[in-house]
Parts: C-alpha cells; sequence; structure tokens
C-alpha cells in the first residue's frame, strides 16, 4: 500500500527543502547552493502536470552534476563542509524520484536531519529558532503524506488541519524539550572525534603559526589531555600549557628554529611554593609534543625538553599516554641567555609591514629603553582598540599591518604574532608560545580536563635582568579568555557588532541576546548543569538521581504537553446561542436534571418541566424557541438580534426564583 | 510445573493485555475502546525514525553541540507527544449499530458500521480494515459517524461479520494505533440465483390470470367423474345427456400468482434453492404475483419488494 503523492503535497515538500536550502544557504559554497536552487526549480517544473520518478536519464546526469559541482566547488565530498553538502544534495535529488508518499515522508525524516547538520555550522540564536521552525514543517509535512489519507480529500483542506496541529504539538513539546535539556546528562568528554578532523588533519597544535590556521580548534570540544594535580592547584592565570616554542618569522609565518632542537635548559630559577606535582593523561595527537604545565622542572622518562621548555617525545603519541610531570608556575629562565638566543629572538624580515615597523620605532624613541614602557603602550594599544573574535576578518599581504592598522580583530594568534612583531621591530627579543590555556574541572572524575578548544598561543619577552617573562597579550583584549580558563569568556561573534554607525544600539542589544543565548544555552555543558542544580539546592547529583530527575520531570512535561495539545484540539463552538445553550443545560444539571449524551433538546426540556414544575412554562418556551433557532431556521434568513437574544434568556435562566 | 506457569501467563496477558484474548473474541454491542484495549508499535517508517532520532541525539551529545541537543530533544519530544495523540484518535470510539443490506452469496456485503466518537478532538485518518479490504474515514466528536467496508460473500443464510481491526497513523506515520473489533452481529446473505435457469413457470398459458385453488365454492366446470367425487357434485343432467358420468367442478379464483413450488423441481437441495431464488427475482422484478412453497412453509400470494425479500430471506435460511 504506497499511494502516489499528489502536486499540492509535493509542493510542500519542495517548499520544505526550501526552507532547509535557507538555512544552509549561509555556509554552502555559493555555486553549489546556487545548484540546488535550480534543482528545486527543475522539479518543480517537472512536476506541473505529474508527480512522477524523473527517467534515470534525467536523474543520473543530475547526480553527475551536482557531484561534479560539489567537488568543484567544496573540494571533497568528505569532511564538515563536503559531506554536509553531500547530503543536502542527496535530499534535493531525491525530489526526482518522489513519487509516492513514502517517498514524501524519506525526505522529511533526512530533512529533519539535515536541520540539525546546520548547528555544525553555527549556533547563533536565530538560527536555532529557524532550525527548531522548520523541523516543525517536517512533521506537518509529515503529517500530511501519513497514512489513512487514501480517501480523496484536497490537500489543501489537509493543509490547514495539520498547521494547526503542527503548532499545537510544537507548543506542547516545548516544555518537555527544556525539561530534558537541563536534566539530560551531558558526556563530559565525546565519544568520538569531530567530523572535520578528517579534513583539517590531526586534533591539536601545530609547530607553525599562520593567523588563521589554529582557527578549526575552536571548534573542536574533544579534550587534549587531562590532569590531575597532586596538591595545590595553580590558579586559572597561571594555567598555561607550553608547547612548541616559535622563534622565526617570515613576514606571514612563524615556525620553529632548528637551532634550538638540541639545546639544554638554561638557568633557571624559580620559587618552591609553586611547584606542582601532576599526572597527564594525553589523547592520541599524533605528534609528539607534550603539554606540561609552563614550566616543567621533571619530565617522566622516554621525553626530552629543549632549551626554550619544550618537552617532546621519542615516539609519537598514537595511542592515550600517562606520564607524570613537575612544574613550577613562578619562575625565571635565561637571565644570562646563551649566546645567540637573543639575537634570534629579534630577527625580522628585511621588508613588510612598513607602519608596524614605524610604531614601534616610535616607540623606541618615545621611551628609549625601557622596555616595561614599550610592552605597556603595546598592550594600552589592543585593550583600547581591539576586539576578540574568533571568526576574524581575512588579512591582507602585510599581515602585521593590515590587523594592527585595519581589521583590529582576531583571536589569540593575531594578537601573539602581531605583539611579538611590534616588539622585535622595537628592540626587545621576543618569541611566541604556542600551547594551551586554562581547563575545566571535571568534579566527579577529580580532574582537569583541557580541550582542543583551549589551544592559545602567547609571547614571552626578553628582559635584562628577568629573563623569558610571559606576557599574554590576549589577555589584554579579552581577560575573560585568561581568567575563566576557557573559551566559554563571552565572545562577540564578530566585529561588527561593534563598530559605528545607524543602529549601533540595537547591534548592541542583539548582542546582549547573542551573549544570553550563548551563555544559557550554547556553553551548557557538564559543569554548568552541576553548578545550576546546585543552585537548587542539589548538591553532587549522582547520575541516578539525575535519572530520576529526569524521567519524573520530563513524564510530568510531557503529561503537560499531551494534556494541553490533546484539550486545544477539542473543536469549541463560536455560537454565542450554543455556548447559552449549554450553560442553560448545565444550570439544569446542577438543579439535578442532567442532559444524557443523545438526547435531544426537546426531549431533555419536557423531562426538565416535568421536574421542574414551577418553571415549566420557561424550560419549554426556551427549548422551543432554542430548537427552532437551531435546527428549524435556514442559514438565510438567521435573525442575528432574535438569537442574541434567546441567548441571553437562555443565560438568564434560573430554575428557582 | 509448565502448565501452571502457562497459566499464569495466560492470566497476566488476560489481565494486561485484553486485546490479545478477550477482546478478540466477539462481543455484543456496543464496542467501546478505551485505552486498556488501544495498542501502539512504531510502523516500519517509525522504526527507521527512531535510529534516525538516536542519532541526533547521540550526535548532539558527542559535540556538546546545545543548539542542536535542542533540536533533536524537540522533535523527539514533538515524537512523543504524537503516540499519545495516535491512542486518542481510537481512545473513546463507540461501534455501535453493524448493519448491511442483504446481498446475494457471491456478490460484495457493503457493510455499515455506525460508530460514535466521543469527546475530544476531531479523529481523521481512521482505517478500518478486515483481511486487506480497507476503508478511511473521520469522525467528529461527540457525533456519529458511519463507515462501509465490502465484505466478500459465498455462501447463504446468516454470516458473521467477522473480526475487524480500527487503526490509525495519525498524526505522523510514526506509530500506529489499533484496536480489535468482534461485533456479535450476523447479516443475512440471500442464496446465489441460478445463471441460466429456466424462465419463470408461468404455467398454461390458458390459466394466464386465472389461477384456481380446488375445491372451492364458485362454480368452475365439468370433468369426468374420478373415483372418490362425493355424489353430491354429479351433475346428473349433463351425465345424462352425454352418457358419461361428469362431476361439477367448484374452484375460488385464485390470485393471477405463479406457483414456485420446491416439490415440483427435481433438483438436489442447493440447486432448487439457488433455481427458486432466481425465480423470485425475476417475478419481483417484472412485478408478477407469485407464490413459494417451501418444505414445511407457504408464502404469498403477494408480490412487491417486501414480499421478494420475505421469500429470499426464508430461502436463505433453508436448513
Amino acid at each position: 500500500m504506497n499511494p502516489a503523492i499528489d502536486r499540492g503535497r509535493y509542493a510542500l515538500v519542495l517548499a520544505l527543502d526550501a526552507l532547509l536550502l535557507g538555512g544552509h544557504v549561509h555556509w554552502m559554497p555559493g555555486l553549489y547552493a546556487l545548484w540546488l536552487g535550480l534543482l528545486l526549480l527543475f522539479a518543480a517544473a517537472l512536476a506541473r502536470h505529474r508527480v512522477r520518478a524523473a527517467h534515470a536519464l534525467i536523474r543520473i546526469p543530475l547526480l553527475l552534476a551536482t557531484f561534479g559541482l560539489l567537488v568543484y566547488s567544496a573540494g571533497s565530498p568528505i569532511g564538515r563542509e563536503g559531506g554536509s553538502a553531500m547530503l543536502g544534495g542527496l535530499i534535493f535529488l531525491k525530489l526526482f524520484e518522489t513519487a509516492t508518499l513514502r517517498d514524501a515522508r524519506v525526505t522529511a525524516a533526512a530533512a529533519l536531519f539535515f536541520c540539525m547538520i546546520g548547528f555544525l555550522f553555527g549556533q547563533g540564536m536565530l538560527l536555532t529558532l529557524y532550525f527548531c521552525t522548520v523541523a516543525c514543517a517536517c512533521f506537518v509535512v509529515l503529517h500530511l503524506v501519513s497514512g489513512g489519507y487514501e480517501t480523496a480529500t484536497h490537500w489543501s483542506e489537509d493543509l490547514r488541519r495539520a498547521l494547526r496541529l503542527g503548532a499545537r504539538v510544537t507548543a506542547a513539546a516545548i516544555p518537555l524539550t527544556l525539561i530534558v535539556f537541563v536534566l539530560f546528562p551531558r558526556l563530559s568528554s565525546p565519544l568520538w572525534g569531530a567530523p572535520w578532523d578528517a579534513t583539517q588533519g590531526k586534533t591539536g597544535i601545530s609547530d607553525r603559526m599562520r593567523p588563521g590556521q589554529l582557527s578549526a580548534l575552536w571548534n573542536d570540544d574533544s579534550p587534549a589531555f587531562r590532569v590531575t594535580f597532586e596538591g595545590a592547584v595553580p590558579l586559572p592565570a597561571s594555567r598555561y600549557w607550553r608547547g612548541p616554542v616559535l622563534w622565526s618569522f617570515d613576514g606571514a609565518e612563524w615556525s620553529r628554529s632548528d637551532l634550538y632542537r638540541g639545546s639544554q635548559v638554561g638557568d633557571l630559577r624559580y620559587q618552591q611554593d609553586s611547584v606542582v606535582d601532576y599526572e597527564v593523561l594525553m589523547e592520541p595527537s599524533e605528534r609528539n609534543w607534550w603539554f606540561p604545565l609552563d614550566f616543567a622542572l621533571q619530565i617522566p622518562e622516554g621525553t626530552r625538553i629543549g632549551g626554550d621548555g619544550q618537552v617532546t617525545s621519542y615516539r609519537l603519541i598514537i595511542g592515550p599516554r600517562k606520564a607524570n610531570f613537575r612544574s613550577a608556575w613562578r619562575y625565571q629562565i635565561d637571565v644570562n641567555p646563551a649566546l645567540g638566543q637573543r639575537w634570534a629572538a629579534m630577527r625580522l624580515p628585511a621588508a613588510g609591514n612598513p607602519r608596524s615597523r614605524q610604531l614601534a620605532a616610535e616607540w623606541r624613541s618615545a621611551h628609549g629603553g625601557d622596555a616595561d614602557a614599550i610592552i605597556d603602550a603595546a598592550l594600552q594599544l589592543f585593550h583600547r582598540d581591539f576586539s576578540y573574535t574568533l571568526e576574524p576578518p581575512p588579512l591582507g599581504v602585510d599581515t602585521v599591518d593590515d590587523f594592527l592598522f585595519n581589521t583590529k580583530a582576531g583571536y589569540c594568534e593575531y594578537f601573539a604574532s602581531s605583539f611579538a612583531f611590534l616588539m622585535r621591530a622595537a628592540g626587545l627579543p621576543t618569541r611566541i608560545v604556542t600551547g594551551y590555556q586554562g581547563g575545566v574541572y571535571n568534579a566527579s572524575g577529580g580532574y582537569w580536563i583541557v580541550r582542543n578548544s583551549d589551544a592559545h598561543a602567547w609571547t614571552e619577552v626578553w628582559l635584562e635582568g628577568r629573563g623569558w617573562v610571559r606576557v599574554d597579550p590576549t589577555a589584554a583584549v579579552a581577560p575573560e579568555r585568561i581568567n575563566r580558563g576557557s573559551l566559554s569568556a563571552a565572545l562577540p561573534e564578530a566585529a561588527f557588532w561593534y563598530s559605528e554607525g545607524w543602529g549601533a544600539e540595537w547591534r548592541n542589544r542583539f548582542d546582549l541576546i547573542a551573549r544570553y543565548w550563548r551563555q544559557a544555552v550554547i556553553e551548557f555543558d557538564a559543569v554548568r548543569q552541576r553548578n545550576l542544580l546546585q543552585q537548587v539546592g542539589l548538591e553532587d547529583m549522582s547520575w541516578q538521581a539525575l535519572g530520576g530527575g529526569l524521567l519524573v520531570f520530563g513524564g510530568i512535561g510531557l503529561l503537560l504537553g499531551v494534556w494541553l495539545s490533546l484539550r486545544g484540539l477539542t473543536p469549541k463552538t463560536r455560537d454565542p446561542l450554543l455556548i447559552a445553550y449549554r450553560r442553560f443545560a448545565a444550570h439544569l444539571a446542577r438543579a439535578g436534571i442532567a442532559r444524557a449524551e443523545a438526547e435531544g433538546p426537546i426531549a431533555f426540556g419536557e423531562r426538565a418541566a416535568e421536574q421542574l414544575p414551577t418553571v415549566a412554562p420557561a424550560i419549554l418556551e426556551l427549548t422551543r424557541r432554542f430548537a427552532e433557532q437551531r435546527y428549524g431556521v435556514s442559514a438565510n434568513d438567521l435573525d442575528l438580534s432574535h438569537r442574541l437574544r434567546l441567548a441571553r434568556e437562555l443565560r438568564a435562566f434560573r430554575s428557582r426564583r | 510445573m509448565w502448565a501452571r506457569w502457562r497459566d499464569a501467563l495466560m492470566r497476566y496477558a488476560e489481565r494486561r493485555l485484553p486485546a490479545l484474548t478477550r477482546y478478540r473474541q466477539v462481543e455484543a454491542l456496543p464496542i467501546r475502546l478505551h485505552a486498556r484495549r488501544v495498542y501502539i508499535l512504531p510502523t516500519r517508517f517509525g522504526l527507521a525514525f527512531a535510529v534516525l532520532l538516536l542519532a541526533m541525539l547521540i550526535g548532539a551529545l558527542n559535540f556538546n553541540n546545545n543548539p542542536a541537543l535542542l533540536l533533536a530533544l524537540l522533535v523527539i519530544a514533538m515524537t512523543m507527544i504524537g503516540f499519545h495523540h495516535c491512542v486518542a484518535q481510537l481512545n473513546r470510539v463507540e461501534l455501535r449499530s453493524v448493519g448491511a443490506d442483504p446481498v446475494h452469496a457471491g456478490q460484495p456485503l457493503r457493510l455499515r458500521l455506525g460508530f460514535h466518537a466521543g469527546a475530544g478532538a476531531e479523529r481523521p485518518q481512521l482505517v478500518l480494515d478486515q483481511e486487506q479490504r480497507t476503508t478511511c474515514f473521520t469522525l467528529q466528536p461527540e457525533t456519529d459517524g458511519k463507515a462501509e467496508i465490502l465484505l466478500p460473500t459465498t455462501r447463504r443464510g446468516r454470516m458473521a461479520v467477522g473480526r475487524f481491526r480500527l487503526w490509525t497513523q495519525y498524526p505522523f506515520g510514526i506509530t500506529w494505533a489499533w484496536s480489535v473489533l468482534h461485533p456479535d452481529v450476523q447479516v443475512l446473505v440471500y442464496p446465489k440465483p441460478e445463471d441460466g435457469a429456466p424462465t419463470l413457470p408461468l404455467g398454461d398459458p390458458r390459466e394466464q390470470g386465472q389461477r384456481l385453488r380446488f375445491p372451492g365454492d364458485d362454480w368452475h366446470g365439468l370433468r369426468e367423474h374420478r373415483t372418490g367425487d362425493p355424489p353430491k357434485h354429479v351433475a346428473w343432467k349433463a351425465s345424462a345427456r352425454l352418457e358419461r358420468l361428469l362431476v361439477k367442478e367448484f374452484a375460488d379464483p385464485q390470485s393471477h400468482a405463479v406457483m414456485l413450488d420446491w416439490q415440483a423441481l427435481q433438483l438436489d437441495k442447493e440447486a432448487r434453492i439457488s433455481r427458486l431464488t432466481r425465480w423470485v427475482i425475476e417475478a419481483r422484478d417484472r412485478q408478477i404475483p407469485f407464490r413459494l412453497r417451501l418444505p414445511g412453509a407457504e408464502l404469498g400470494p403477494g408480490s412487491g419488494n417486501a414480499f421478494a425479500a420475505t421469500c429470499l430471506r426464508e430461502l436463505a435460511l433453508l436448513p
């Protein structure tokens, strides 16, 4: 039993696909999105007279063309973008073999899944609302193509009912959704990696830095490593996990210097009370870097520490690895540096970024040899004019100039890179350190978790008598990024929202809402969940208690939704006469004469008159006039004023004078 | 041991799953559906849909993608509310009457089932089926509604209408709620009329319109004496004139009815019924009055649809 789809319902499926395209067009390669739109129009044109599966001679070229365009515009059908685009293409191609209600059902279900794919590319509030609406539209289509419509009802009659039903079920589902959203147990670490790992290479940081390259990590919430401290835990602002140190800058890219690969740690002094012992559990990174807390004193076997403090493993970390470290987080290193270190940390390309060089030269001449003043000037500049964003605008050829004087928005790499450039240009030896910053405590496991999204880059400036001093220019722009210990700092999505111009106030308000959304929804994780439950007095919820609460409150939400939606579907009459008569009958019922389910008004009136002789004439008279108005008069000669008068009298009726 | 377990299991099933046992047996009308006898299972599409939802949920949790989780939970919540809407479709539906106009064996019987829906929403997309014969209908709340389904007939007599399934995939085609209706109702099936039967036995053309019943009160004619004729009927004058013993015959003028006589047919039982059925139909259609003589009963004379229906009923119910 697989009935054919009619044109009306097919048009609804087309509309659903159009809605999907609308939600995805912002990330799709433009050419590909255009092609999908054309597919939609073509499918509509083919179904102009009759809906049927297109001939294979049409379908196969379309499939090949879609695939070809995908590879041409997105590069590969694998990975986040390519895979998603491929799925979208298949959903649109399904239109060409939709001939039955079942095909339409499959499309509606696939559309639901594709709605969710949209959240890989954005998690904003408007986008969420949009996709939730599209999901409801999927249910409307599902309703219209479900079984039992083999009767020849016209689709437009059903559409009105389906829209009503969809709206009610959606509204009824909201309480349940929110309850479960708050209580549903969250995974503290993903079961598998993010889908775009495949195209972006390995997780973890690279030993090269070109502003823009780290960005892929921001979306990657998988853990990089976990740390268990023995004893005191360093302050959040000291939790810098040291990775590769970058010395060389070629104008566009920072990289390590082979000169220091085999060097030894120089003279190191540290405060005894800042020494911590801890165990690190590395996730497989397919690199050989460890990320000890800055600065490592003792390293495990099978690793070595370079002169710049980077700990490397002799073997690639392919499986999870565990190791014990000792670090001191208040230290001085290389107060008397090895020969050539300072020189290497001051090298710059011969040309490029002239404006930055000029600015550095101005500082140099203004502050002379006062290194602190120069650093301060740079940090002030960042603090005053720059904004932190994960979606920075692209940079031109002179990356530092472009960043410092035009775009003025970026994330840690941009700041570290330009800061290091300025310092070197001003004559201060500076190097860039990459690694991780922060970490989130997992109370049930008793460990700290550092995710790939915590990847960070900062700088170290060599100062006379103090050695290499850490300066984190990002902290000058987004101190929350450092103090909160994770990416959870409220980050503006785009610098656009801070620009001047008309409607700036509205943009600010919108940004405020976006911030709330980010804090309340996007960043709601296991930690926040626990904090929230603690606030309502539920300390240390075990997962059993959480599950029980989920069942109980979810059940309440479900029953509430069911009750609301079913109650809402009871048709209500708008006829004042009928409403008045029901009140009249209810009044008699209170007097002891209940109207039987199948009892007509006349019979009921006579029965009531018998039992209430005092008001019998009134009952009979009202009943007679009601029956006449309701059943005896043709719709054309309804006398509205008469009906309203009768309704009033029915309402005014009392069984006792 | 095993028997005890089985008994316990059956008792449990009887208590918890009445539609699997008790409600499959015939029941007197009206049959009122309630939540205990409405069952719900996912459709095949629903199973695939569940896998999809699970994938969405795990995916959202895995990437800690909260907007995606919201969407997945919303979809799951809507699906779950849909379950209740599905059951509510059948809940408080009452089968009040079952009836049909009789047809002849071999013809499809148009069975009319009178339903009444209790309070609640409109109930579209209801499907009634019996062995692959389905019909769709909609019930309005607190109103009577009817469904018609065509049943095949094979033999004459009373036919139990059998077991029906009332089901729906409302609202989203993800779940399937059903209940079994087995009303204790029998409908009449007339015998199959014989094909190519001889035409209606209108008898001697002379007798057309002059059917008589012997003996009667009115004088009819003379005939040869037969042994046993009462002497007072002998027509002495005529006998003298013709020198043969003649008797006066008396008869009542009969209605102009054709006699359809069971005994006059030399066929086996079902063939006789079949032929008589054909003749009754023919007489009815041609508006000819007729009488039907069956073993143990004589009907008529009469004509018209009502009389024909009585005759057909008697034929149908012959043992």
